[in-house]
């Protein structure tokens, strides 16, 4: 009986990520208030989290929270709760070139999909051991896993240099 | 998966006691901790050397209205102390106790701790905003500064326990202790951890997003009731998960001669609360400027340095 429930539980919490993404994609791309879109697109990453959590995958659910919640999102609080701009003005409304993207993404999604169709997809039912990744990236994927932390380093070498130049013409 | 829901069931109902009893038993004995070190009783009236005053608080701060301002943004206002207590219950999860007594044996279980850490601090930015008020929008903004300042080191901390044990399960990095405990072989990195997590926990000297003195009382200044408690119920869950991170890391977890696993545990897991609470009655609190840099000019390079050397005798 028990099997059953959980399978229902599944179920329901995989509404409800549903819920979460969507809503938070939602209240993040239409919502006037910057902090509304902020949090908007904290409840949607953390659904997409809740998602990789229920495809078996709980280290990429847990450095979902981290990078893009603890890191990503926090550096958009920095500059939210840096800018300037005026509470009552808020962000422009969507106009009719936010559609673009839109109608772009779901010709996108609406192909995949349709070359997915009838094609029956099994997921892997086998756990994917956590150090693997780790040997991967640091054996076979050494030489691009350094180029992306150099990309990384030159970013943030660009911002310091950015936010020296500007101090010194303030 | 294989979980039985009632066991699941039972660890929540668990968690959720662990929760309030920790939280009821921590402000009494912070009181008590501040009367004594400040050559007073501290509370005395409700119960024996006033046990139960805690408990006569919460009643009241039960019953008491939830006041919302009018000005404030009602939907954030609402979620705030929300957002802030849930991610406790999942962080409880993997917490060893003993070695037998633990919710869930999560092999990346310290990651998962470190991660939901985090939301905590979004929950103080969703307080600051949805206020509506200067002071408290000051303290979810000083908030936000500073969690780079000090996540970063705890997460080299963190790392270089990873790297001695090779594992991110806490049940195997306890268990790895059974002789040595890591304190001895790491005392650096047990100063900066207790130093990083008495900012992430928000106690004072280092509480800058409440601080009485220059904020009134900073992101919850706004609270009442419950709104209030939630909050409080938070810090001090945060305070033991801290703690309890704390034991395991550096304290052996549940190794110890005589007592049981979870006694030991237990005992240090409030010890190291009752030097966090001596911290907060004996320090006076820092500035804001002066926590930022000594974050990144002093704790970022302590720990960068332990870690390289940590791996460079590990190496050899």
């Amino acid at each position: 009986m028990f099997d059953t429930v959980i399978h229902d539980v599944y179920y329901l919490s995989f509404a409800m990520i549903l819920v979460l993404v969507l809503g938070g994609g939602i209240i993040a791309v239409t919502s006037k208030s910057l902090i509304y879109c902020f949090f908007g697109l904290v409840g949607s990453l953390l659904g997409v989290a809740g998602l990789y959590y229920n495809l078996g995958s709980p280290l990429v659910a847990v450095m979902q929270i981290m990078i893009y919640i603890g890191a990503v999102c926090v550096a958009i609080a920095f500059g939210v709760s840096l800018t300037r701009k005026s509470e009552d003005e808020g962000v422009n409304p969507p106009d009719i070139k936010a559609a673009i993207p839109i109608v772009l993404v779901t010709a996108m999604l609406g192909s995949t999909l349709k070359g997915l169709q009838g094609r029956h997809i099994v997921a892997s039912a086998h756990k994917i051991d956590e150090s693997r990744i780790g040997w991967m990236l640091l054996k076979e994927y050494l030489l691009p896993f350094e180029i992306i932390s150099i990309l990384l380093t030159v970013a943030v070498l660009g911002a310091v240099t950015i936010a020296l130049i500007n101090r010194r013409i303030g | 998966m294989n979980i039985s829901l009632l066991s699941v069931v039972g660890y929540l109902v668990a968690i959720a006691a662990l929760v309030g009893l920790n939280a009821v038993i921590l402000v009494w004995l912070e009181r008590k901790v501040a009367g004594h070190m400040q050559f007073r009783l501290g509370p005395m009236e409700v119960g024996p050397h006033g046990i139960l005053q805690t408990l006569a608080d919460g009643i009241k701060l039960v019953s008491k209205q939830l006041v919302i301002p009018d000005e404030a943004d009602k939907p954030l206002f609402l979620l705030a102390p929300i957002v802030s207590l849930v991610p406790i219950f999942a962080a409880m999860v993997p917490l060893p106790f003993s070695e037998t007594v633990q919710a869930w044996e999560l092999n990346i279980g310290l990651l998962l701790i470190i991660a939901l850490g985090l939301l905590n601090t979004l929950g103080i930015l969703l307080a600051g905003w949805g206020s509506n008020n200067k002071y408290a929008l000051l303290g979810g903004a000083r908030a936000v500064a500073q969690i780079l300042a000090y996540k970063i080191p705890l997460l080299i901390c963190v790392m270089t326990i990873i790297m001695m044990t090779g594992s991110f399960s806490l049940r195997d990095i306890a268990i790895a202790q059974k002789d040595t405990w890591n304190v001895l072989y790491q005392p650096i990195l047990f100063i900066v951890y207790i130093i990083t997590v008495t900012l992430e926990t928000n106690r004072s000297p280092f509480d800058f997003s409440e601080a009485e003195s220059e904020l009134v009382a900073g992101f919850h200044t706004e609270y009442s009731g419950m709104g209030f408690s939630l909050f409080f119920l938070a810090e001090y869950s945060y305070m033991f998960i801290a703690a309890g991170l704390a034991t395991v890391l550096f304290l052996g977890g549940w190794h110890g001669p005589w007592l049981p696993g979870v006694a030991w545990t237990l005992i240090k897991i409030y010890s190291i609360i009752f030097l966090m609470m001596w911290f907060r009655w004996t320090f006076p609190r820092v500035r804001i400027d002066q926590m930022l840099s000594f974050g990144w000019k002093i704790l970022l390079p302590l720990s960068l340095i332990n870690f390289i050397i940590t791996a460079g005798v590990l190496a050899l």
